[in-house]
């Protein structure tokens, strides 16, 4: 105990001796360990947990596939494939539908879904009052029966535990394409109050769920689309669940060629489907953390090398006064476990500021984001690979020293540590490591600013400048129906179009999120038949009143902009779709059948493009309905910042409903800036990364050959005896950083070549391997390393030869 | 060939300023080959140091083959330097991540030889010394004469009308220092003129004037003749 004491005491004073030393390697550990834990624990929430439910392995989703994408199939499908299939043991789905509750508090629109009876219990999720659904409410008439959320049961009910039994009053858009939309009121008697962290996969949280019920009408012949959730039987792989379904489509087709023909039922895994897209960033900025964890322990295990090294000697007097192997190995391993220790302490603090800066800056739509915390097995393997890297490395040239060379070390190394040739190529070979990651860590994050840069130059087809968006949500106790909504949503235009520094204003219907319009719809031009089993092509419509293409900037560069006077058979469509169609001949007047209802073409407005469809593909129309719905966005052109007009706007809409309907106001430009977030988030964290990277193999390079110069001062002043100038001594040491910065760049761009690929998806207008980019990164990285070199080189050749002669 | 008038140099200490050379004058002709003696810490590797050219730091009025060299700017030194001088250590000093052939690459790639003229020079030289055999060999790898041997030949092969040499036997067993002194004498009598600093009076005397230092002053000087032992 004395001894271990002592050593810690010597050790201390050593790190005290040399504080520049314990510091770098205290920082360099702590970044690589806190960037790794904390990505990999936001990872290990989002991707690798499983999901919530009972044996979420066997739970796959299912949907209909075609040309034209994934969608889900009709419920009259669902029910084949549930009759049909052998694979499963159970399968169950639920639909998406919107409801206003009655008489709690102010009624809002909310998104609620209707669920199979077997939903529930396939996903092995009891309630936690009261019952979930049984086969029978599934039929018409005895539907009338909710299950609730705990949050809706806490926030809307006061956590009544009597609620059971009560009724619900909710409406619901049975949404047709009639103008004047009513509302039928239902009661709806609770049966059931789900657990708190229960959520449908795919879904935002629900406030409530209702049966689902199968029923035909003239928009949906085949039932509504629902979603289809599975159980695999035990033995049944995803494999073979997939050839017979796919044996599913091939009798479906045969049974009906004309219209299904192109279209096959797929499934996969739920997890998979819920986390698809989403996850890209994050592994990515996995592979860049662990990058970065690479270089630190490089770049740990030259500082130990080197430090363990310049004391050769010491220890070998340590051995020649008496101490044994172990004892010198002892003194060793407590000096690297002291600064290792204190380099975890560092990382953990780091790691959980990191998780926190993680999932505040993450893009809101990754699924069990807000569930990320500190996962111990990840914190204790990261600081397990770091302190192993500081203990291997520290005490290794110890270890090497003490077993064989301790004698010839005094012998021969007594006055000047005689470095080897292998470990002098090992040092470099780690410093070589260390740019070549550094520098595919930079061409990543170079290529995603030159997206990001690229994306904000595109041309969008109309002018987000100036525009205020607000959502606003009638209640509709007080606008039941269209007519009442309509009065509300023409005044309300009509005053704010009189208001000062208004150029125009305008209505779209729901949720305006860039890239993402009403919906599509399917249709057929006339002169352009579609062949047999192929489908109708699509085309994204959406709901808008007059002055929408003016107030958004929209140039019609054909025809005329919808009127007032308009109604839903005329329509303005897009270049992409007048292009296709219509490219030889003039669309004004031509007719789009949707449906058996002729639409006419009243004008052609630009094509508009967001930063999430950069090159849209499917055609869009627009078509003129009256604002009879409760929610819609209101969008008004100002001749000065938008935002200033904001609270203007806010007293027109309360003045007018008497009450707060404006549930979200924000520029189009923060809408439009908010579609980048995700690139931006593994913008930002890749950059830092690549930042990071390149401070640590910058360190690396200054610290080799920083040492490299003090080991090699004696043989500097031979050379100069010999007759070496200054500018040679310089030259000799520039050109070996330079050599290894030029060998880790070859290196690098080989591995960038390779790698960059995995970021194709989050680039715009720039390859994965840009050759400008590649060029940039490598000249910038060459001259910081030309950099990091140079002050090592200037001590260098500065060397007094007289000096360095009797540096022996 | 060189003349050393008033030669002094000195250390500023807290104590005040120590002397480590005092009042050093000294001429020596083209091809003589000189030996400095004295006790430890007389001054006489820094009388060789300056006479080299790697110190700079001295006072007085130093002139070789005809150039000022106290009116010369440090670069300029180092040109002569370059010009004229080979150096030989007592340690060898070879550069341990060289080969042979590469150490004695060394000197001429600092004086811009062609690299076809170097290749030709180094493989003469390696001939001359019989050490072809070593070329690709590191310092190391070879035995402590052999090594000296390298040195003396990296010296020499530039091609420099002055060779200094501190202590080159210090690190030799008898053999082989004299081994190495019959090769100082061959290149004496070749037409270089050597000046070697030692404490072995054997090898003393074969220098034809001996140099006497003590606590930096000129003490005397001396034939081999007068040596104590008269070794030869």
């Amino acid at each position: 105990m004395t001894i271990l004491w002592q050593d810690i005491r010597y050790g201390l004073r050593m790190l005290g001796k040399n504080p520049g030393f314990a510091v770098v390697v205290v920082l360099i550990l702590a970044v690589a360990i806190g960037a790794n834990t904390a990505v990999f624990s936001v990872v290990n929430a989002v991707v690798l947990r499983p999901l919530p439910y009972r044996d979420a392995d066997h739970i796959v989703t299912l949907w209909e596939q075609s040309k034209w994408g994934g969608r889900p199939p009709s419920h009259q499908d669902f029910l084949t494939w549930y009759r049909q299939s052998q694979v499963f043991e159970e399968v169950a789905a639920y639909a998406r539908q919107r409801f206003y509750v009655v008489g709690i508090d102010k009624s809002r629109e909310v998104w609620a879904n209707p669920v199979s009876a077997n939903l529930l219990p396939l996903l092995g999720v009891n309630p936690l009052l009261g019952r979930v659904f049984r086969p029978e409410e599934e039929q018409p008439g005895n539907d009338q029966v909710v299950v609730l959320s705990h949050r809706f049961w806490t926030d809307r009910l006061g956590a009544d535990p009597n609620v059971l039994g009560r009724t619900l009053s909710l409406t619901s858009d049975e949404m047709n394409r009639d103008t004047s939309l009513s509302f039928d009121r239902r009661d709806y008697t609770i049966v059931g109050v789900m657990p708190a962290d229960f959520e449908l996969p795919f879904e935002r949280p629900a406030p409530f769920w209702v049966p689902l019920v199968f029923q035909r009408d003239s928009y949906w012949e085949e039932g509504r689309p629902v979603r289809p959730i599975a159980r695999l039987k035990r033995a049944v792989t995803l494999e073979q669940a997939r050839a017979a379904m796919a044996v599913l489509s091939e009798q479906a087709k045969q049974a009906q060629p004309k219209t299904r023909a192109d279209r096959k039922i797929e499934l996969d895994r739920m997890q998979n489907r819920v986390l698809a897209g989403k996850t890209h960033g994050l592994l990515l900025l996995l592979g860049a953390a662990g990058f970065v964890l690479l270089i630190a322990c490089g770049n740990v295990a030259n500082l130990f090398m080197t430090r363990a090294a310049a004391r050769q000697q010491e220890l070998a007097t340590r051995m020649v006064l008496g101490a044994s192997r172990g004892r010198v190995l002892q003194q060793m391993l407590t000096e690297s476990l002291l600064l290792t220790t204190a380099a975890g302490l560092a990382g953990l603090l780091l790691t959980f500021l990191t998780v926190k800066a993680i999932v505040g800056l993450c893009p809101v739509d990754i699924p069990r984001l807000e569930q990320a915390s500190v996962d111990g097995t990840v914190l204790g393997f990261t600081l397990g690979i770091s302190i192993l890297t500081g203990l291997l490395f520290g005490t290794m040239p110890a270890w090497r020293m003490v077993d064989t060379r301790a004698s010839q070390s005094l012998k021969s190394g007594w006055t000047r540590p005689s470095i080897t040739r292998q470990r002098r190529r090992l040092r470099g070979s780690l410093v070589v490591l260390q740019i070549a990651l550094s520098l595919i860590l930079l061409v990543g994050a170079t290529l995603l600013i030159r997206s990001l840069i690229a994306l904000h130059h595109m041309d969008l087809g109309f002018r987000p400048e100036n525009v205020l968006t607000a959502h606003i949500e009638l209640p509709v106790a007080k606008y039941p129906d269209g007519k009442h909504r309509q009065l509300f949503f023409d005044e309300l235009i009509e005053r704010v179009r009189r208001l000062p520094h208004v150029r125009s204003a305008a209505l779209v219907r729901a949720s305006l999120q860039l890239g993402e319009m009403e919906g599509e719809l399917s249709f057929s031009v006339p002169g352009h038949p579609v062949p047999d089993g192929q489908e109708l092509p699509m085309a994204k419509w959406s709901c808008i009143s007059p002055g929408f293409f003016q107030t958004l900037g929209i140039p019609i560069v054909k025809g005329r902009d919808l009127t007032e006077q308009d109604h839903a058979d005329h329509i303005v469509i897009d270049e992409t779709l007048a292009n296709r169609y219509f490219s030889d001949e003039d669309p004004i007047g031509r007719v789009l059948v949707q449906e058996g209802h002729e639409l006419t073409i009243v004008g052609v407005a630009r094509t508009t493009r967001d930063f999430l469809t950069p090159n849209p593909a499917e055609g869009a129309i627009y078509m003129h309905l009256p604002a009879s719905l409760p929610d819609m966005i209101f969008l008004v052109r100002t001749d000065d910042d938008p935002i200033r007009f904001a609270p203007l706007l806010r007293q027109q809409i309360d003045a007018l409903s008497q009450e707060e309907v404006v549930t979200r106001m924000e520029t189009l430009e923060t809408i439009l800036s908010d579609t980048l977030a995700a690139r931006r988030f593994v913008m930002i964290l890749l950059g830092l990364f690549a930042g990071l990277a390149l401070i640590v193999a910058m360190i690396g390079v200054y610290g080799l050959l920083q040492y490299n110069t003090a080991q090699q001062t004696h043989d500097i002043g031979v050379r100069m005896a010999l007759g070496a100038r200054e500018q040679d001594i310089l030259a000799a040491v520039l050109g070996r950083g330079v050599k290894l910065a030029l060998i880790g760049i070859v290196a690098g761009v080989v591995g960038a070549v390779a790698l960059t690929r995995v970021l194709s998806s989050l680039l715009y207008d720039v390859t994965p391997t840009d050759p400008a980019t590649l060029t940039l990164v490598s000249v910038a990285l060459a001259v910081t390393a030309l950099l990091a070199s140079y002050l090592p080189a200037r001590r260098a050749a500065k060397v007094d030869p007289m000096v360095a002669l009797r540096h022996e | 060939m060189i003349t050393l008038k008033n030669v002094e140099k000195c250390y500023k200490t807290k104590a005040g300023f120590t002397y480590v050379l005092r009042q050093i004058n000294l001429q020596i002709a083209e091809g003589e080959f000189i030996t400095i003696m004295g006790p430890s810490a007389a001054g006489k590797s820094t009388l060789l140091n300056i006479v080299g050219m790697l110190d700079h730091d001295w006072e007085g009025e130093y002139t070789l083959a005809g150039q000022a060299v106290h009116t010369l700017k440090p670069k300029q030194r180092q040109a002569l330097n370059r010009q004229y001088v080979g150096f030989v250590f007592q340690a060898f000093n070879l550069l341990d991540s060289l080969t042979v052939y590469e150490n004695l690459d060394v000197p001429l790639s600092y004086r811009n030889v062609k690299t076809s003229q170097r290749a030709a020079i180094v493989c003469d030289t390696l001939d001359r010394f019989g050490i072809v055999g070593k070329k690709d060999l590191y310092p190391s790898q070879l035995s402590g004469g052999q090594q000296q041997l390298v040195a003396i030949a990296r010296a020499v092969v530039a091609n420099p009308k002055l060779i200094l040499a501190d202590e080159p036997t210090g690190n030799l067993h008898s053999t082989q220092g004299r081994e190495i002194m019959k090769l100082f004498k061959k290149l004496n009598e070749e037409g270089a003129t050597i000046i070697q600093v030692t404490h072995n009076e054997e090898y003393a005397a074969y220098g034809r004037r001996i140099i006497q230092l003590k606590d930096g002053w000129m003490d005397g000087e001396i034939t081999p003749d007068q040596l104590p032992g008269k070794a030869r």
